[in-house]
């Protein structure tokens, strides 16, 4: 009788801080999406008291903000670079790992423990020289330049990621394919790679979504020039205080893809996001 | 189909020789085992004849072709993973035909061989199953079906039944025998358990610490193990070990086990003259140790001991009892009578068959001549 | 294969690291002449109370925001650590904030603590019926250093929980049943389990989270720079003075000092832990 009462107030002392946890999980998000459908009315005095609901829900923000070209223009520029980022990160870092993960090469320890340690390095410090480095190279305000900037953030999870990938393939099916008068090159097409697809296209999903609401290096080499990203987009739509249902809903357009996509693939991020967990 | 010639071979990591000098004549057609502990490098020397790993020094032919520097890609042997190794994105069918599509084979030979491959394997209903969808039987199969449909010079198979469990080991076994026998490729199979080796093998070859320490028929193995260590792994359970003497008395060389004297055939005795003086120790299977409740059968070279017993377990037909012989360990089988189980403390009459103790150096460990 | 990869990224690496000690070096005077090598940069920074400032400021940043997080992370991880149904989506609902863009969890914050009608100025102010007044007066959140500071805090740690969730759940998921049933038949308590079992065990993820926790801590830039302009962190420090004042020398400086102060952290709270743990070892 005792046992049973005390796992009851166990249980409902955990399950207390499971829903407190996911109200505060979900409080912020849930004020972004009520104040990017609240009308004017709301804005000003909060909308409903309980539960905080506008007074009458409304797309009109969003069919505000979709109506203007610039919102497009700055999405279409997100996205190109999100892509040449994929390109340049994937291309460089999908071979780079594949070595790492399956060939013991002298050294490598230390080229894991650099990899991690490039992460000390705070992108607002790097923004500086890069920034000289660009405008010398003339990659100011360039796709290629905030490729190549977002590159340098991504490759390490890139690496990590598709080394992951590479060594839950087993090392067997290589040497069998060996035997079986396979040479590398179709080994790697026929067997490595349809194998590895699964998981190097959610390291090229985080790739994009690492550029796409990269803030910092975007902001300092893009931001002053023609071509805007989504972030700078929300960051300039800022300095002329627009009603805050606009903010949010631009906010919202841009969370979205980051949202479902992050629940996709959430089984690949983990790997890329604890690495270095492994010491 | 061809023999395999291993001459001295070798193999170090970093200075650290870990195969020391191996040579093993491989016959055609032959089903050689590796057997050895886990750890005794019989998986490297596997892999070197596959070619997966360099050799360090020594030669390696395959029918009759230096292989030493050949890769594996090109030296025409078929190998079967303890993983088994099943591709796992392409269906049985795939699988199999895949070293066959690399040897850009026409459609209609490819064809014919995959259905030879699955005949044999009793594999015909599965052909467009993909490698989750089978049973570890089954994945076995398909595996070498894999190796065996490119009709390799050699057939190595690395530990290949570990993976199932025990009855369908079992059933393996006997599967893996007859396919050999259909196909008559020299097979090369790496074990650490002796049945599976005792019952498949042509010749046994047993290595330990990277050495090769006998390499002989299964029954010549059992019968005359040339070390300790030989007689102790093959053979279950394990050979008893008592330490004797050998004296002289009357002209006979006369074997001493503590106090007893072990009787012995007249030949092998006169044989053992030479050996006079020597400490050694005598290996006896549980198996010739036999329990007679009359003495009625007994042999001119049985020993009759008192054996005190600690330990009995009960196998089903029989009782397997571990007693003490002379303050040493003995173990023994014996058919009980179900009224009279033994127990412990009990002092039983047991009869040791003369014509099969094994005689080593303490020392070393080596089985000690004694004429035949 | 491998090169390309690693010759970009170390490559970028020794640039920048060149590039910064170069131009922290050069003195930039007035009439835009160059001197190289002069300290004056170095002086003028530390001369300066608004490095002082940024420095305490990031500092206290650090160390109250790399427990917290380790909190966070911890109860997250224990809750779903006792889910037994739906597990994946609890712990999918729990990774959502590393879904929402930094900046964009900025902005939400920087809306909800408005002044004078932000939600919470409002809350506190007893406009809704759920609770009770407790301010006669709204408060402006962005003017005082301690709030806004706060607030970044709270941005920050709630945006990045679920990474140090993710690597204690790992660390969890590590010890086995067995151990807790072997410590059960030796007659330990629920606290005796967590204590001998569940604490020592974790360790070296909790390691592994304030380690990398207390770096990002450092170069925290985005949640600063939103929701407090007026009062510095390093991070930020180092945008203004390249940004808004053109010194890039400076800024150079103050980088450098950044990157030095997140390594001495990194290796001293290595140390720290690597004692720690043997310290636990040894009783």
């Amino acid at each position: 009788m005792t046992f049973i009462r005390r796992l009851d107030y166990r249980t409902v002392a955990w399950f207390l801080v499971l829903l407190l946890m996911i109200c505060v999980v979900f409080l912020p998000l849930y004020f972004m999406f009520k104040y990017s459908v609240s009308d004017r009315a709301s804005i000003i005095t909060g909308g409903e008291v309980i539960p905080l609901w506008p007074y009458a829900p409304t797309l009109k923000n969003y069919l505000y903000i979709l109506s203007y070209p610039d919102f497009y223009r700055a999405a279409a520029v997100s996205f190109k670079i999100a892509l040449l980022t994929i390109c340049i990160a994937m291309t460089l870092g999908v071979p780079a790992a594949y070595v790492l993960a399956w060939y013991d090469i002298p050294g490598k320890a230390v080229l894991l423990i650099g990899l991690i340690s490039i992460r000390l390095f705070p992108d607002i410090v790097s923004i500086i020289p890069v920034a000289v480095i660009f405008s010398r190279a003339h990659l100011h305000d360039t796709y290629l330049g905030g490729a190549l900037a977002h590159s340098l953030l991504a490759l390490p999870y890139v690496i990590y990621i598709a080394m992951g990938v590479f060594e839950s393939i087993p090392k067997d099916l290589e040497k069998q394919a060996e035997i079986l008068g396979a040479n590398k090159f179709y080994t790697l097409w026929r067997i490595v790679l349809p194998l590895a697809a699964t998981g190097l296209a959610a390291a090229a999903i985080y790739t994009f979504l690492l550029s796409w609401d990269e803030f910092i290096f975007s902001y300092f080499l893009l931001g002053f020039g023609e071509l805007n990203t989504l972030p700078i987009y929300l960051k300039q739509k800022m300095a002329y205080a627009p009603p805050q249902s606009i903010l949010m809903a631009i906010a919202m357009l841009l969370s979205l893809p980051v949202i479902v996509f992050t629940m996709v693939l959430q089984k690949y991020m983990r790997s890329g996001l604890t690495a270095g967990a492994v010491k | 189909m061809s023999e395999v010639i291993l001459k001295q071979i070798t193999k170090s990591y970093k200075e650290k020789e870990v195969i020391h000098g191996i040579d093993l004549h491989i016959r055609e057609g032959e089903f050689l085992t590796l057997l050895g502990p886990s750890g005794c490098g019989k998986t490297t020397i596997l892999n070197m004849i596959a070619g997966l790993e360099s050799i360090s020094s020594g030669e390696i032919h395959i029918g009759g072709r230096l292989m030493n520097d050949v890769p594996a890609r090109k030296r025409n042997i078929g190998m079967v993973f303890q993983s088994y190794a099943l591709f796992p994105h392409m269906t049985v069918d795939q699988n199999i035909a895949f070293g066959l599509k690399i040897q850009k084979l026409p459609r209609i030979q490819i064809f014919e061989k995959l259905e030879w491959a699955k005949e044999l394997l009793h594999l015909s209903e599965k052909g467009k199953s993909f490698p989750r969808e089978l049973s570890g039987g089954e994945r076995q199969r398909v595996a070498l079906g894999r190796a065996l449909v490119l009709q390799p010079h050699v057939l190595l198979l690395d530990e290949p039944l570990s993976n199932l469990d025990q009855e369908l080991r079992e059933s393996m076994t006997t599967e893996l025998k007859r396919i050999h026998q259909n196909v008559g490729c020299t097979s090369v199979y790496v074990t650490h358990n002796q049945m599976e080796a005792l019952r498949m093998s042509d010749r046994i070859a047993v290595i330990r610490d990277g050495r090769l320490i006998q390499c002989d028929t299964p029954m010549r193995i059992f019968e005359r193990p040339t070390t300790v260590f030989v007689g102790n792994f093959i053979g279950s359970p394990a050979m008893n070990q008592f330490p004797a003497r050998i004296a002289e008395a009357g002209g006979e060389a006369v074997v001493t086990i503590g106090d007893t004297a072990l009787c012995m055939e007249k030949g092998r005795s006169q044989a053992l003259l030479r050996h006079t003086g020597r400490e050694v120790l005598a290996g006896i299977r549980p198996q010739q140790i036999n329990f007679f409740k009359d003495r009625e059968g007994m042999r001119h070279s049985d020993t009759d001991v008192r054996v005190e017993v600690q330990i009995y377990e009960p196998l089903g037909e029989r009782l397997m009892v571990t007693g003490k012989f002379n303050s040493h360990d003995m173990v023994f089988f014996m058919i009980p009578d179900p009224e009279h189980l033994p127990k412990r403390g009990d002092a039983l009459q047991v009869v040791i068959d003369g014509r099969h103790i094994h005689f080593f150096d303490r020392e070393t460990g080596v089985r000690i001549t004694d004429g035949e | 294969m491998l090169l390309p990869a690693f010759l970009f990224l170390f490559g970028f690496l020794v640039i920048i690291f060149q590039c910064l000690v170069k131009l922290s070096f050069t003195y930039v005077g007035s009439d835009y002449t160059e001197q190289f090598p002069s300290l004056h940069n170095y002086l003028s920074v530390f001369n300066a109370g608004e490095f002082k400032n940024a420095f305490i400021n990031t500092l206290l940043f650090v160390i109250v925001g790399t427990p917290l997080e380790l909190v966070a992370g911890l109860v997250l991880a224990l809750v779903i650590y006792r889910v037994f149904v739906l597990r994946g989506l609890v712990r999918s609902i729990f990774i959502i904030p590393l879904a929402i863009p930094a900046m964009v969890t900025a902005i939400i914050l920087y809306i909800l603590f408005d002044y004078p009608n932000g939600h919470v100025n409002n809350l506190l102010m007893g406009k809704y019926a759920i609770f009770p007044a407790l301010l006669s007066e709204p408060i402006n959140w962005r003017s005082s250093a301690v709030s806004s500071l706060g607030i970044s805090l709270v941005g920050k740690v709630w945006r990045d929980m679920p990474i140090s969730m993710l690597i204690l759940l790992a660390g969890l998921n590590s010890i086995t049943r067995d151990q807790y049933d072997a410590a059960e038949t030796m007659g330990a308590r629920e606290r005796q389990k967590f204590m001998y079992i569940t604490l020592p065990l974790l360790l070296p993820a909790i390691s592994t989270v304030l380690v990398i926790r207390s770096i990002e801590m450092w170069k925290e830039f985005i949640f600063p720079y939103f929701l407090a302009r007026r009062f510095r962190l390093l991070g930020t420090l180092i945008e203004e003075l390249y940004h808004d004042w053109n010194r890039g020398g400076d800024a150079a400086v103050v980088a450098l000092i950044l990157v030095l102060s997140i390594v001495a952290c990194t290796v001293l709270l290595y140390w720290a832990l690597k004692r720690t743990r043997l310290f636990l070892v040894k009783v």
